[in-house]
C-alpha cells in the first residue's frame, strides 16, 4: 500500500474525470462518468480464537471498507469503444503502532490518506475490425468462461483474488483481477450463435493471497521439520518460505486461452482451452537440513504451467433453467517436487509428482421460479472442486500429507443453495442461501461444515441500497469452511449508484 | 319411425351447433390473427420507453429504456431492450429472440446470463410487466381465442392458453378494436381464475402502422400501476440481425 502516491494519484484522477467531459464535447465523442460510493462493515457475533480470522470478541469489527468506483465509458465512434474503472478504497486498520504515524508536517498524515487504488479496468473495444463479426478488446479486462451462475470451473483466464476470499464482502469475494492483453472475438455470419474467441494476457499474474499465508506456509513446514528433529533429540529449527521458478516476463510466456460456442438443440455450449498458470504458489523443492547447529527447512514454491481443457453448457428444460460445466485440469510441463533431508548421514532425496495429471473438476446446476406473487427463485449447484483446490498424488500426499481439506487443499464437494423474493416492486428483497461442504462422504458428520446466510436488501429510493447479511458456520475444523465456526458474522452493504 | 325422425334431427341440431361453434371459434382465432398482424406488421423499429411505476401510495419510481425490435409474420419476433435509467441497472439489457432463447446482460458482471423461460413469471425490473410481457411470441401460437361479445366498436375475445404454452396467463379477456385490430384494454387472471393484471393501451398511427404509444399495467392484487411512454418511434429502418445477437446486448448504452 503506498499512502501518499496513492492519495495524488486519486486528486489526479478525479482531475481527468471532471475535465474528459469537457474534452469529449468537443470531440463529439460519447462519454459517460458513472461509479458506486460504497460502505461495507462486518462484524463478528461470536467470541473465538480465530481460526480463519484473528482472535476476535463478539461484537468486533471484522472488516470495514468505504470505496468509491468511478467507471468511465463510451464510444470513441460508432465501432470504437472504451471503459475504465478505478478503485478508490479505505479499509480501516484500527491498530497503529507509533504515535509519528499520525504526524505531519503537509498536514495529510498517512492515518489521513489511507488509500489503496486499484486499476480496474481500461481497455478499448474496436467492432468489425478488417470484417463484419471481428471484434477487438485491447487492454486491461476482465475474460469470463462458463455458464455456472455462481463458481465456475473454467474460469481461470483471470486470476481469482484470495485475498478478499475471507472479506466476505460480496463485491469481491471469489473476484477476479483484471489482465493486461488482447481478446479477438469473431462472430460468424452464417450463425450468429457461433462465435470464437481467443484471448492473449501479456504477462502471468499470481493471485493475491489472504494475510498470514506465508507464515501458514513456514509453520506447515516447521511441524515437518519437528517431525525429523524431535525423535532424535534436535532443537527446535527456523521455517523459511521462498518463491522458487517465477514465469518468465516474455512472449512465449503470457497467457493464452481459445473458446468456441455456439447452439446446439437450443443449448449454448462452448468448447474451451487454457494455457495458463496455477496462480497459487505449489511446493517445488522442500530442503531440510539438520547439519547445522539449528535445524533448517527451505520451502520454494512455484507457479507451474497449467493447460485445461472446458465443457460447458446452459438451457432449459421444461422451463427448467439448466447449466453445466466440466474442467479437465492438465497440470503441464510440472517438474517432480523433490523432498531433500541432509543429515550427518548424508542426504536423502525424494521426487514425486504433485498433482494428478489429469484431474477434474466439474460443476451442474439449475434454477426455477415458483409463480408466487412476485416470483420466487430457486438456485441450486453442485460443484466437485473449488478454485484453490488441487488433486495431488498419492506420493506427494505420502511425502508432504498436502491431500487434506482446506485452503490449498484437496477437491471437495460443495451444495449450494438458495431462494430468493422480491416484494414491493423489488424495493425489499429476501434471500436465504444454504452452503454443504463435504470433504469426505465416509466420515461424514467430521468432514463437513454447513453456512447459512441469510439476507435482506432494502432500496428506499432509485440509486442506492442497503444489504444486511449474517453467515453462520457450522462444522469440522477438518474441513476449510468449518476453520470459521466461531466466527459468525452480520454485515451491512450499503452503496449508492450515479 | 319417430324414432328415427328424432333421432336424425337431434344430430342435425347438433351438426349445427357444432358447426356454429367452430364458425365462432374460427372467427375468434381470425380477429387474435389480424391482431398478430398488425402488431408484427412493420419490418422492425426502434423507440425509447419512460417507464413510471406507481405504488398505491401515489410514489414513483422511473426507468428509461431503449428498445430495438425485428418483426416477424410467421415466427416470434426478436426483441432487444436496454436500460439508461436509474444509475444502478444502466446497461442492464435482454434480449429475446425466437424458441424462447433468451438473455440477460448484467453489468456488474459484465456476463450475459441464458435465462430460462421459467423467468417469464418474474417482474421486469420491478414493474408490473413480467418478462412474460415483453416476450415476442404470437397470440396465436399460445392462445385459442373466442368471441364472447361483439359491439359495434369491439370484439371481445376470451384467450385460453394452449396446452404445452409456457405463458404466464392462463386465461385473458381482451378488446380489440374493430377498426384497426388494436388492444386497447386486457384483463389478465391468474390460475384461480382471479382477475390479476389489467392492461390499457393507447395507440397512434405512425409511419402507416398502429402503434403503441402509452401502456399502463396495473397489478390489482399488489394495487401497484406501471405507466409505459413510447417515444422517439422509428419503423422500417433497417435494422440488421447482428443487432439482436449477445454481442450487441454487451454493448454499453448511448446517450442519456
Amino acid at each position: 500500500m503506498t499512502r501518499q502516491p496513492a492519495f495524488r494519484l486519486f486528486v489526479l484522477v478525479c482531475g481527468i474525470f471532471l475535465v474528459l467531459p469537457l474534452r469529449s464535447t468537443r470531440a463529439e465523442v460519447d462519454v459517460r462518468l458513472g461509479g458506486v460510493v460504497k460502505l461495507y462493515t462486518s462484524i463478528f457475533t461470536q467470541s473465538g480464537p480465530g481460526g480463519g480470522f484473528l482472535p476476535h470478541e463478539a461484537g468486533d469489527f471484522a472488516l470495514t471498507r468505504a470505496a468509491l468506483w468511478l467507471k468511465l465509458n463510451g464510444y470513441a465512434s460508432d465501432n470504437v469503444s472504451f471503459r475504465g474503472r478505478v478503485d478508490f478504497i479505505y479499509t480501516h486498520d484500527h491498530d497503529f503502532d507509533r504515535l509519528s504515524d499520525l504526524e505531519s508536517v503537509s498536514g495529510f498524515s498517512s492515518e489521513a490518506q489511507d488509500l489503496d487504488v486499484y486499476f480496474r479496468e481500461a481497455s478499448f473495444k474496436i467492432m468489425d475490425l478488417f470484417v463484419p463479426g471481428l471484434d477487438l478488446i485491447v487492454g486491461r479486462q476482465r475474460v469470463r468462461w462458463g455458464t455456472s451462475d455462481e463458481y465456475n470451473v473454467i474460469d481461470n483466464l483471470n486470476p481469482v483474488d484470495y485475498a478478499n476470499l475471507y472479506s466476505f464482502d460480496p463485491d469481491f469475494f471469489v473476484d477476479h483481477i483484471p489482465m493486461d492483453g488482447f481478446t479477438l472475438e469473431y462472430q460468424f455470419p452464417v450463425d450468429f450463435d457461433l462465435k470464437i474467441q481467443g484471448v492473449y494476457y501479456l504477462y502471468f499474474r499470481p493471485s493475491p493471497l489472504p494475510a498470514g499465508f506465508e507464515a501458514f506456509f513456514a509453520s506447515s513446514q516447521g511441524s515437518r521439520l519437528d517431525a525429523l528433529t524431535a525423535p532424535i533429540g534436535l532443537p527446535p529449527g527456523v521455517s523459511s518460505v521462498h518463491i522458487g521458478d517465477f514465469p518468465d516476463y516474455n512472449v512465449e510466456s503470457g497467457v493464452f486461452g481459445i473458446r468456441l460456442s455456439g447452439n446446439l438443440l437450443n443449448f449454448d455450449v462452448g468448447l474451451s482451452y487454457l494455457r495458463g498458470y496455477q496462480t497459487l504458489p505449489l511446493p517445488e523443492r522442500i530442503v531440510a537440513d539438520l547439519t547445522g547447529e539449528v535445524p533448517t527447512i527451505d520451502g520454494f514454491y512455484g507457479y507451474p504451467r497449467l493447460d485445461v481443457v472446458g465443457f460447458d453448457l446452459a438451457g432449459e428444460i421444461y422451463s427448467v433453467g439448466i447449466w453445466a460445466e466440466v474442467g479437465v485440469y492438465l497440470p503441464g510441463s510440472i517438474r517432480d517436487t523433490t523432498l531433500t533431508v541432509r543429515t550427518l548421514l548424508g542426504t536423502e532425496e525424494e521426487s514425486f509428482p504433485l498433482l494428478d495429471r489429469p484431474y477434474t473438476k466439474y460443476t451442474v446446476g439449475f434454477d426455477y421460479t415458483f409463480g408466487v406473487g412476485e416470483g420466487l427463485y430457486w438456485n441450486t449447484q453442485f460443484n466437485h472442486g473449488f478454485y484453490d483446490e488441487f488433486s495431488y498424488t498419492t506420493e506427494a500426499d505420502e511425502a508432504l500429507g498436502v491431500d487434506q481439506a482446506g485452503f490449498l487443499g484437496k477437491l471437495e464437494d460443495y451444495y449450494l443453495t438458495f431462494l430468493e423474493y422480491s416484494f414491493m416492486s423489488e424495493t425489499l428483497r429476501v434471500k436465504l442461501e444454504f452452503l454443504l461442504e463435504v470433504a469426505d462422504y465416509s466420515d461424514f458428520s467430521r468432514n463437513t461444515t454447513w453456512v447459512l446466510g441469510p439476507e435482506i436488501e432494502f432500496i428506499p429510493f432509485d440509486g442506492t441500497s442497503i444489504r444486511i447479511s449474517y453467515l453462520t458456520f457450522n462444522g469440522s475444523d477438518a474441513t476449510k469452511l468449518g476453520a470459521f465456526s466461531d466466527s459468525d458474522l452480520v454485515y451491512v452493504l450499503m452503496k449508492a449508484f450515479f | 319411425m319417430k324414432r328415427k325422425e328424432k333421432t336424425i334431427l337431434s344430430l342435425v341440431i347438433l351438426s349445427v351447433f357444432l358447426a356454429a361453434t367452430q364458425a365462432n371459434a374460427m372467427e375468434g382465432e381470425e380477429v387474435l390473427a389480424r391482431v398478430d398482424a398488425v402488431l408484427s406488421a412493420p419490418t422492425d423499429g426502434t423507440s425509447t420507453a419512460t417507464m413510471t411505476l406507481v405504488d398505491k401510495s401515489g410514489k414513483t419510481k422511473e426507468r428509461r429504456l431503449q428498445m430495438w425490435t425485428r418483426y416477424y409474420k410467421d415466427k416470434d419476433d426478436w426483441s432487444l431492450v436496454k436500460f439508461v435509467t436509474p444509475a444502478e441497472v444502466r446497461d442492464l439489457g435482454f434480449l429475446s429472440l425466437a424458441d424462447d432463447k433468451m438473455y440477460l446482460y448484467l453489468p456488474a458482471f459484465d456476463r450475459v446470463r441464458r435465462i430460462a423461460s421459467h423467468a417469464r413469471k418474474e417482474s421486469f425490473a420491478g414493474s408490473d410487466l413480467s418478462n412474460d410481457d415483453l416476450s415476442t411470441g404470437k397470440y396465436t401460437d399460445h392462445f385459442t381465442a373466442k368471441i364472447t361479445e361483439e359491439t359495434d366498436q369491439e370484439y371481445v375475445l376470451e384467450l385460453t392458453r394452449k396446452p404445452g404454452s409456457n405463458r404466464i396467463y392462463p386465461k385473458s379477456v381482451v378488446w380489440v378494436n374493430k377498426e384497426n385490430f388494436t388492444i386497447p384494454r386486457m384483463k389478465m387472471f391468474d390460475k384461480g381464475e382471479k382477475l390479476w393484471k389489467t392492461f390499457e393501451g393507447e395507440y397512434e398511427q405512425i409511419q402507416g402502422y398502429w402503434t403503441m404509444t402509452n401502456v399502463t399495467m396495473t397489478d390489482v392484487k399488489k394495487d401497484h400501476r406501471t405507466v409505459m411512454k413510447m417515444e422517439d418511434i422509428q419503423f422500417d429502418v433497417g435494422l440488421e440481425d447482428k443487432i439482436f445477437t449477445q454481442r450487441y446486448l454487451k454493448r454499453k448504452t448511448k446517450g442519456d
